[in-house]
């Protein structure tokens, strides 16, 4: 048992550890310039020092919530796999250390400096809501999502209190259902609160930065919902012995339709302040 | 860009130093017409200052004319040409002078630095035999 215990525990360090390697002043800038490259946005250097700060901290906490997130998904399959759930969940570490990861990032942003009520303050007069900062396409699939999960849930319901024998694959719907449903209410009230987050600035610096971290943790929230979504879509099409044609069809239907719209890299309109307060590399 | 700046120490009260700076804005253009402001709670929480402080800037921004709230849609920066649809203001009616003297012009087969000098000439005799 105890060289269980030691694997369980390297599996849930090592993605950590990896983590953790994002703090690094090389892998924060890295991570910046990519995040930031599409938009040639010319960043001052009071701004990068802004940003990078925010980039460790969110290294720091992502590391975290990716660890817990591990942790909690292998207890949970583990749990529920002793209690005779097919191995359909074995994907459910991955899809938890990816929630983990996403929820610690985005409380990471919540993050912000004290300033005294007599210093002056600064506002770009930018409205904070879901339309300024996500397009329809990603807010209609992240609503999609809960509500395929909610469904997933429903049937699962139905299989359980019918004939579960019948219907073995269908089994794990009820978790993965319930997971994904979790999931997407989860990152949406995350989202609202970061949008009703204050931006306390006594700059132009704090307000790019402010507008980043928004646009980045709202952009990873709502791609860690379609990820879980597909992933649990693909664990259910494995359980029912669907024909792996299909199963590759999702996933590549996942990598070309949603690629651009969740793509890692921001675009200038999903940083509505940084892209009327700074000026831009060279016209697109 | 300006940014909107509110010193709490200043001499004015914040809710005349916020009317005044988005009135500004909205005149030198850095407010476009149609655009969309945060809410009174966001703009409060931002530049920390009390919602009423805000309501009450916007408020006499509304009174003004500058701004206009639509319900739950939210504030905007007012556009005379979109209100004028709903009631003709004396900006449309210029808007619709300048698209006949355009239409005219290019009609007689003047070109645009002729029609401006046109108009620059009515201009300043207009001023005179109104002084």
């Amino acid at each position: 048992m105890s060289w269980l215990v030691f694997a369980l525990v390297f599996v849930v360090v090592l993605p950590v550890a990896e983590s953790f390697r994002e703090r690094t002043p090389s892998r924060r800038r890295r991570f910046l310039t990519s995040a930031l490259d599409q938009t040639q946005l010319v960043i001052d250097t009071e701004t990068w020092a802004s940003l990078d700060r925010y980039a460790a901290r969110r290294a720091q906490w992502g590391a975290g919530g990716r660890g817990l997130g591990m942790a909690i998904g292998i207890a949970v399959s583990l749990w529920l796999m002793m209690r005779g759930a097919t191995d359909a969940l074995a994907l459910l570490p991955v899809a938890t250390s990816l929630v983990g990861y996403a929820i610690g990032a985005a409380l990471s942003s919540q993050h912000r400096s004290t300033l005294s009520s007599a210093e002056e303050r600064v506002s770009a007069l930018q409205p904070q809501g879901f339309r300024e900062y996500l397009r329809r396409r990603v807010l209609a699939t992240e609503v999609g999502c809960g509500i395929l999960g909610l469904l997933a849930a429903g049937v699962g319901v139905l299989v359980l209190t019918s004939d579960p024998l019948k219907f073995p694959g269908l089994a794990p719907l009820l978790p993965l259902g319930l997971m994904v449903l979790g999931v997407t209410v989860a990152a949406l009230l995350l989202q609202r609160r970061l949008l009703q987050l204050p931006t306390h600035a006594v700059g132009q610096a704090q307000l790019v930065e402010h507008d980043v971290k928004l646009a980045l943790s709202l952009r990873d929230l709502a791609w860690v919902v379609t990820f879980t979504t597909v992933l649990s879509a693909y664990s259910i099409l494995t359980s029912i012995g669907a024909p792996i044609v299909i199963s590759l069809g999702l996933i590549a239907a996942f990598s070309l339709l949603v690629r651009r719209p969740f793509d890692r890299k921001l675009r200038l309109e999903q940083t509505p302040v940084a892209s009327r307060l700074v000026g831009r590399s060279r016209q697109a | 860009m300006k940014l909107l700046r509110i010193d709490p120490g200043g001499e004015a009260p914040p809710y005349e130093q916020l009317r005044t700076q988005i009135a500004a804005m909205a005149a030198e253009g850095e407010l476009t017409a149609g655009q969309k402001l945060p809410t009174v709670r966001q703009l409060a929480a931002d530049l920390g200052l009390a919602a009423n402080t805000v309501a009450r800037a916007y408020r006499e921004l509304e009174a003004d004319g500058v701004i206009s709230t639509q319900g739950r849609r939210g504030t905007f920066v007012r556009s005379a040409l979109l209100d004028g649809a709903a009631s003709p203001s004396p900006r449309t009616d210029a808007h619709k002078a300048a698209a006949t003297l355009a239409a005219t012009a290019r009609g007689l087969g003047l070109s645009l630095a002729e029609t401006t000098r046109l108009v620059e000439g009515a201009w300043s005799h207009t001023g005179r035999s109104r002084s």
